[in-house]
C-alpha cells in the first residue's frame, strides 16, 4: 500500500500567517453558509409551499428573492475559496482533480440552477406548472452542487483515500465511501430550509402575516429537531481521533462544539416559543460556531499529515492594506447603497 | 510534479479553457462597459424625459443583470475551477502571490452585485439622483474589478522585474497592464454598444421610432468607436511586449497569424454589423441580426485572448511555469533523476521494456495533455505524432524548446523520451517503411585501352562535385536537382605536354543510351565542360548512383578519335528524411507524402503555407522550391534576401534535433549510410578511416560556421540558432564563419606545402574564397585543376567504389595501371613520356620509389 503521505504536494509561501487567513475563511465561509441556507432553503420552501397549495403568496415571496440570495451567496463563495487554497490549497487541488469531471460539472448545475430561479418568478403567474418545475429543477441542480462540494471538502481531507485516482485518473472518483461525507451534506442541506423557515417568519412579522410566521417557525424547529439527530450523525461518522477530540480530546474544538449545540438548542427553543427574531440570532451564532468547528475538524483530520503553521510566510504588507482599505470603503458603500435603496421605499414594505 | 493530472482525451485541457474562458470575458468584458451604457443611457432617458426609454433602460438592466450577475460571475468560477484542475501548480503560485489581489477584487465583485441588483429592484421606486448614484457604483465597482483581473492576467504574459524582485507591486503593475487596460476597457465599451443592440431593437415604435432609432445609432456609435481604440491601444500592447513575446506574436507563431485573420474579421463584422443595424430595417430582421452581431464580440474578444495566451506560450507565468505546471529551472535536475521518478503522482514510476508504451501514456498526461487533445476539435497530436517516426518524435521531444518556441521542453531521461516517442508514434498507427539495407553487387566495367608507347593524347574527365544530390519530393517540394558539369582536359603528350584546346571536338555518352552531348571550352579555363542533368534512377526505379560517361575527343576536321576515357558521374537520391519525417516507402528517396509531412512542419514554424501550395499543384500552383526563398549558391537560387540560405537554414534547424551525433547524422540527409545504396564516402579518406566530420565537423559545428556567416547579414534566425547550439568539437568562438558552397575546408590545411597530413587541421580552416576550393584549385603551373589527377571530392584515388573498385579509378588504370593519382610513382611518363625530376606541377609531386 502506498504511503499517501508521499502524494501530498508541497506547498508555496502565504503572504499573512496562516490564523489571518483561517479567520477570513471562517467569516466568509459562515456568511455564504447562511445566504446558501436562505437561497436553497427559500427554494425548497416555496417549491413545498405551492406543491402543498396552501403557501402560495409565501411562495412567490420567497421564489423572487431566492435568486437574489443565490448571488449573494455565489459572491460570498468566492471568498472562501479563495482563502481556503492559501491555507489549504495542496488539499483541495488535488481532491478536485480527483473528482474534475464532477467538480467542473458544478458550473454548470449553478448557472441552471440559478436561471431556473429566475424562470420560477418570472413565469409565477403567467406559466405556473412551467415555474413549479423550473423551481424544482433549481433545487435538484442546487442540492447536486451542495453535493459536489461535500464531496469534495471531505475528500480533500483523506490522503489515504487518494490512491484510488491511481486506478481512475479520469478526474471520476466521489468520496461516496466516506460517511462523513453523507452526514455532512445531510446536516448542511437541511440547514437551508430550517434558516429559511426563520426568514419567513421574519417576514411574516414585517408583513403582518401571522401564518408565515407559523409556518416558517414550523420549518425551522422541525428541521432543527431533527438535526439533532443528524448532528450526533455527523459526530459518530467522523474517525475516532477526530470524535474523541470534539469529545473533550481537544479543547477547542469540543468548546465550538458545544458552544453550537448550546446555541443551535437555544434558537429550536426560541423557534419552539414562537420568537423568531431571537432564533435567527441565535441561528446565526449557531452556524458561526459550527463554522468553527467544521475548521476545527478539518485541522484535527489532516493533523497527521499537515499543520497550516508549517507553512512558511512571506509577508505582503502593502498589498494586505490594499485589501482591508478597499473592504472597508466596500463595506461602507454597500451600507450607503443599500441605505439609500432603503428609504426610497414610500412604505417601505414593497417587494424587492 | 506536486500534483496529480486529470486524464483527458479527447476534449483536451486546452478546449476546457477556451470554452469557459473565452465565454466569461465576453460576458465579463460586457459587465464593465454595460455599466457604464446604463448609466449614460438612464442620464440620457431621464433628459429626454422619455417614458419608453427609461422603460427600455429597464429592461436593458433586467438583461444585464440575467447575463453578466448569472452566467458571468458563476463562469469567472468556472475558470478558477478548471484552471485549478489543469494547472493546479500555476493556480496556487498564482493564488498565493495575488490573494490580497483577489480578494480586493472580490470586494469589487461583492459592491457590484449589491449595487446591481439594488439598481434593477430600485428602477421604479428611487429618485432619479439616487438611482443614478448606484448605477455609476456599478460600473465603477466593476471598472476596479478588471483592474485587479487586469494587472494579474498581464503578469502571466509579463512578469517583468517581479522574476528577479519577487515584489507584489512589480507582479501587479507589470510591464503591459496600462496598454492592457485601455485595450480591454475599449474592447468592453465596444461589447456594451453591441449588446445595447439587443434590447434597443425591441423598443416600442409608438413614437414613430424616433427613441428606437436614437437608442440604436447610441449603440452602433458605442460599438465603433472604441474599436478605434482598439486599434491603438492594441499597437501599444504589442510594442510594450519583451522581445521574446514580441516575436512570437509577430513573426513567430502561425497560430497568433490565425487568431489575428480572426480578431480583425470580427471586428470587421462588429463594425459593420453596427453600421447595418443603425439604418432602418424592418424590426423582424433587425432583432435576429442584433443577436448575431452580439456573437461577433464574442469571436472578437476570444480572438484577443487565444493572442494572448499563445503569445505566452509555452509558459503560464512567463519564464517561471511551463504549460504543463514544471517549474522553469527544474528541468535538468528532474531529467537526472527521471520525470516520472520524481513526479508524486505519476502512475509508473521508471521505464521498462514491458511497460513503455503506458509509461509513454502516462508521460503524455503529464507534460502535454494540459493543451493537446487526442483527436478533438482543438490541439490534438495526432496530426503531428503522425508526421512524425518513433526516432522523429524521439529527436524532436529533445529539442522541442529549441525548435519551436511555443513548446516547453520534454523533461525527462532518454527512456521516458524514448517511451513518449513510441507512444505518440503508435497513436496514427501509421507504418513508416524504413530505408531499406541495400545490397549491393558489383557492376562490371570496361577500362578504356591506352598504349603507353604509341598514344598521342591522354584526356583527363572529373565531375565537378564528389556527389550531386538529387533532393526532391515527387511532386512537392524541389530542394535541389542535380546538375552536373563534366569536365574534360585533352593533353597532347610530349616532353613538355600541350593542353589541347582548339581543332578537337570533345563529346559524352552515358552508359545505357542516357544521354549525350558535346562539351564545349570553358571560358578562362584550358579544358571542356558540359552541364547536364542526370538521374540517379534506372528506368525500373533501381538506384544506379555511378552512372558511367565515355568521353572522346576526336579531330574536328577530320572526326578521327583522338583518344577516348570513361569517368563516373555520382548521383544520388538518396535522402533519408523519412527516417524522422515519416512517409517512407523504403526505396530511400522522399515520397510526397514525406515531402507533405516537412513542409507541414515548415508552415506551423514559419507562418507559411507551403502544404497549401503543394496540394494546388496542377490546379495553378507549382511545386514549392525552397531555393526561391532560401538562397543557394551552389544551384544559383537567390532565395530573400532576409532569410537565411539553403545550407544555413537546414543545418541550422537539424544541428538541435540530430544533436551529439557523429557521421550518423550527415547520413539521415546525405547518402552516406554505411549500408545505403550509395555510400558515397569512398575514396583515399575513407580508406584512412576518416568520415564526414573530420572536414565538416560534426553537424553542430558545420551548422555553427554557417549561421555565423549569415547572422553577419542579419539574417533572421541566424542568431537565435546559434545560440541554441552548442558545438562538440570546440568552442563555437573559435569556429570561423563560412559561405556554403563558395568555401570548403582548405585541403592545404591539413597538406601543408603538399607534405604529410595533419588531419586534426581539416575543420575550420576554410578556403579564403572559391579559387581555393579543391574543384577549381590549379596545380602551380596552371595546367591541370586538383580533380583531374586526383579523382573527385569523397572518391580520391585510390578509390572503393562499392559497385567495385575499378569504378572510381578508370582513368588510372587506363593511364598508368595503377589506382593512384595521376603521375604518382613515377607516372610522369604517361604525359611527359619521360620520368620528370622536379616538381613542377605542386611539391611532393614526386617521391622517391
Amino acid at each position: 500500500m502506498m504511503d499517501p503521505t508521499t502524494l501530498i504536494p508541497a506547498a508555496e509561501a502565504i503572504p499573512s500567517p496562516w490564523g489571518w487567513f483561517e479567520t477570513l475563511l471562517l467569516v466568509t465561509f459562515v456568511l455564504h453558509l447562511l445566504f446558501m441556507n436562505l437561497a436553497v432553503g427559500s427554494a425548497a420552501l416555496a417549491f413545498f409551499g405551492r406543491l402543498g397549495g396552501k403557501q402560495r403568496e409565501l411562495a412567490r415571496e420567497l421564489g423572487h428573492r431566492a435568486p437574489t440570495f443565490l448571488a449573494l451567496t455565489v459572491n460570498l463563495g468566492v471568498a472562501p475559496l479563495l482563502f481556503v487554497q492559501v491555507v489549504y490549497g495542496q488539499f483541495l487541488y488535488t481532491s478536485s482533480v480527483l473528482m474534475a469531471g464532477w467538480w467542473l460539472s458544478a458550473i454548470a448545475a449553478v448557472i441552471l440552477g440559478y436561471y431556473a430561479l429566475y424562470v420560477h418568478d418570472g413565469k409565477f403567474e403567467s406559466a405556473p406548472a412551467a415555474s413549479l418545475s423550473a423551481l424544482g429543477l433549481s433545487l435538484v441542480f442546487l442540492a447536486y452542487t451542495g453535493f459536489l462540494l461535500s464531496n469534495n471538502m471531505t475528500l480533500m481531507l483523506r490522503p489515504e483515500a487518494w490512491t484510488a485516482y491511481f486506478a481512475r485518473p479520469d478526474g471520476g472518483l466521489l468520496n461516496v465511501a466516506d460517511p462523513t461525507m453523507w452526514s455532512r451534506f445531510v446536516h448542511i442541506m437541511l440547514g437551508a430550509p430550517a434558516v429559511a423557515g426563520l426568514y419567513a417568519a421574519l417576514l411574516g412579522r414585517k408583513r403582518n402575516r401571522p401564518d408565515w410566521v407559523e409556518h416558517g417557525l414550523a420549518w425551522f424547529t422541525r428541521v432543527t429537531m431533527l438535526q439533532i439527530v443528524v448532528g450526533l450523525w455527523v459526530l459518530f461518522s467522523q474517525p475516532g481521533r477526530v470524535r474523541l477530540a470534539l469529545l473533550g480530546g481537544d479543547a477547542i474544538a469540543t468548546a465550538v462544539l458545544a458552544a453550537s449545540v448550546a446555541l443551535g438548542l437555544g434558537a429550536l427553543f426560541a423557534g419552539l416559543r414562537g420568537r423568531p427574531l431571537p432564533a435567527a440570532l441565535l441561528t446565526v451564532g449557531a452556524v458561526a460556531c459550527m463554522g468553527a468547528t467544521r475548521a476545527q475538524v478539518r485541522l484535527v483530520t489532516l493533523a497527521p499529515y499537515f499543520h497550516p503553521s508549517s507553512l512558511p510566510v512571506a509577508p505582503q504588507t502593502s498589498a494586505m492594506i490594499l485589501f482591508l482599505v478597499v473592504l472597508v470603503v466596500g463595506l461602507w458603500g454597500i451600507a450607503r447603497m443599500i441605505d439609500l435603496y432603503a428609504r426610497s421605499a414610500p412604505d417601505r414594505t414593497g417587494r424587492g | 510534479m506536486e500534483y496529480p493530472i486529470w486524464h483527458l482525451a479527447v476534449l483536451g485541457g486546452g478546449f476546457w479553457i477556451a470554452l469557459i474562458g473565452t465565454f466569461h470575458v465576453f460576458l465579463a468584458h460586457f459587465a464593465v462597459g454595460g455599466g457604464l451604457y446604463l448609466a449614460l443611457a438612464e442620464r440620457y432617458a431621464r433628459r429626454l424625459d422619455s417614458p419608453r426609454l427609461l422603460a427600455h433602460v429597464k429592461k436593458h438592466a433586467r438583461f444585464f443583470l440575467l447575463v453578466t450577475m448569472v452566467a458571468g460571475g458563476v463562469t469567472g468560477v468556472g475558470i478558477w475551477f478548471i484552471i485549478g484542475l489543469l494547472s493546479p501548480q500555476a493556480t496556487s503560485t498564482l493564488l498565493k502571490l495575488f490573494v490580497y489581489a483577489f480578494a480586493t477584487e472580490w470586494v469589487f465583485f461583492l459592491v457590484e452585485i449589491v449595487a446591481l441588483l439594488l439598481y434593477y429592484y430600485g428602477f421604479d421606486r428611487m429618485a432619479a439622483r439616487d438611482h443614478l448614484i448606484l448605477g455609476w457604483a456599478y460600473f465603477i465597482a466593476a471598472f476596479c474589478s478588471l483592474f485587479m483581473i487586469n494587472g494579474i492576467i498581464g503578469f502571466m504574459l509579463t512578469p517583468g522585474a517581479w522574476i528577479t524582485t519577487r515584489a507584489f507591486w512589480d507582479a501587479f503593475f507589470n510591464p503591459t497592464f496600462w496598454p492592457q487596460l485601455v485595450l480591454r476597457t475599449a474592447i468592453a465599451l465596444s461589447l456594451a454598444g453591441l449588446f445595447g443592440f439587443v434590447t434597443a431593437t425591441r423598443i416600442p415604435d409608438d413614437d414613430g421610432g424616433a427613441d428606437r432609432e436614437r437608442m440604436i445609432r447610441m449603440a452602433a456609435a458605442w460599438t465603433i468607436l472604441p474599436l478605434l481604440v482598439c486599434v491603438g491601444a492594441g499597437w501599444w500592447y504589442i510594442h510594450k511586449l519583451p522581445q521574446a513575446q514580441y516575436e512570437m506574436v509577430l513573426l513567430r507563431s502561425a497560430r497568433i497569424a490565425g487568431f489575428f485573420k480572426f480578431l480583425q474579421a470580427f471586428a470587421g463584422f462588429a463594425a459593420l454589423g453596427a453600421l447595418a443595424l443603425a439604418v432602418r430595417m424592418p424590426r423582424r430582421m433587425r432583432f435576429p441580426l442584433a443577436l448575431v452581431i452580439v456573437l461577433t464580440g464574442w469571436g472578437l474578444i476570444g480572438s484577443f485572448e487565444f493572442i494572448r495566451e499563445a503569445a505566452r506560450k509555452p509558459f503560464l507565468i512567463y519564464d517561471h511555469t511551463y504549460s504543463n505546471g514544471i517549474h522553469v529551472g527544474t528541468e535538468e535536475a528532474i531529467s537526472a533523476k527521471g520525470y516520472l521518478a520524481t513526479a508524486k503522482w505519476a502512475r509508473i514510476r521508471v521505464v521498462t521494456p514491458e511497460n513503455r508504451l503506458a509509461a509513454g501514456a502516462e508521460l503524455f498526461q503529464h507534460q502535454c495533455a494540459s493543451c493537446h487533445s487526442l483527436g478533438g476539435p482543438m490541439n490534438s497530436i495526432r496530426p503531428w505524432a503522425a508526421s512524425l517516426t518513433e526516432g522523429g518524435l524521439d529527436a524532436l521531444l529533445g529539442a522541442l524548446r529549441r525548435i519551436n518556441p511555443a513548446m516547453p521542453p520534454f523533461v525527462g531521461n532518454k527512456d521516458e523520451r524514448g517511451a513518449l516517442a513510441a507512444y505518440l508514434a503508435g497513436l496514427s498507427g501509421r507504418k513508416n517503411a524504413p530505408a531499406a539495407t541495400m545490397d549491393i553487387k558489383g557492376l562490371p566495367v570496361d577500362i578504356p585501352s591506352f598504349d603507353i608507347a604509341s598514344a598521342n593524347y591522354v584526356l583527363l574527365a572529373w565531375p565537378d562535385l564528389g556527389m550531386h544530390m538529387n533532393v526532391a519530393a515527387q511532386g512537392v517540394f524541389v530542394l535541389r536537382e542535380s546538375s552536373l558539369e563534366l569536365n574534360a582536359e585533352l593533353i597532347k603528350r610530349g616532353e613538355s605536354p600541350e593542353k589541347v584546346t582548339e581543332g578537337v571536338t570533345l563529346t559524352y555518352a552515358l552508359e545505357g543510351g542516357r544521354g549525350s552531348g558535346v562539351l564545349a571550352p570553358l571560358s578562362g579555363r584550358d579544358w571542356f565542360g558540359a552541364r547536364f542533368a542526370v538521374s540517379p534512377r534506372r528506368a525500373d526505379g533501381s538506384l544506379d548512383p555511378y552512372p558511367l560517361a565515355t568521353v572522346t575527343a576526336a579531330n574536328a576536321a577530320t572526326g578521327e578519335k583522338l583518344v577516348a576515357t570513361r569517368v563516373v558521374l555520382p548521383v544520388s537520391d538518396e535522402v533519408d528524411c523519412a527516417s524522422c519525417h515519416g512517409g517512407g516507402d523504403g526505396k530511400g528517396n522522399i515520397t510526397g507524402q514525406t515531402g507533405l509531412n516537412i513542409l507541414r512542419i515548415h508552415d506551423r514554424l514559419n507562418r507559411t503555407r507551403l502544404v497549401a501550395q503543394a496540394r494546388a499543384v496542377g490546379k495553378g500552383k507549382t511545386v514549392v522550391r525552397c531555393a526561391s526563398c532560401h538562397a543557394d549558391a551552389l544551384s544559383g537560387g537567390e532565395g530573400r534576401k532576409d532569410l537565411l540560405g539553403l545550407s544555413a537554414a537546414i543545418h541550422g534547424f537539424h544541428a538541435n534535433t540530430l544533436r551529439g551525433q557523429g557521421p550518423e547524422s550527415c547520413a539521415r540527409c546525405h547518402p552516406s549510410r554505411p549500408d545505403g545504396g550509395t555510400r558515397f564516402q569512398h575514396g583515399l579518406h575513407a580508406r584512412m578511416g576518416m568520415d564526414c566530420t573530420n572536414c565538416h565537423g560534426p553537424l553542430e559545428d558545420h551548422a555553427i560556421g554557417l549561421l555565423k556567416r549569415e547572422a553577419e547579414s542579419g539574417k533572421r534566425g541566424a542568431k537565435r540558432l546559434l545560440s541554441q547550439i552548442t558545438p562538440q568539437l570546440a568552442a563555437a568562438a573559435s569556429i570561423p564563419p563560412r559561405s556554403a558552397w563558395v568555401q570548403t575546408s582548405d585541403c592545404l590545411a591539413c597538406h601543408k606545402d603538399f607534405g604529410s597530413p595533419d588531419p586534426s587541421q581539416a575543420f575550420g580552416h576554410w578556403t579564403k574564397g572559391p579559387e581555393e576550393r579543391f574543384r577549381t584549385r590549379l596545380d602551380e603551373m596552371g595546367a591541370l585543376p586538383c580533380p583531374a589527377c586526383h579523382g573527385p571530392q569523397h572518391a580520391l584515388y585510390p578509390s572503393d567504389n562499392p559497385y567495385g573498385a575499378a569504378r572510381d579509378n578508370l582513368q588510372p588504370l587506363q593511364y598508368q595501371k595503377l589506382a593512384r593519382a595521376m603521375g604518382a610513382r613515377g607516372n610522369c611518363i604517361v604525359c611527359h613520356k619521360k620520368r620528370m625530376e622536379v616538381d613542377a606541377h605542386h611539391p611532393n609531386t614526386i617521391k622517391p620509389l
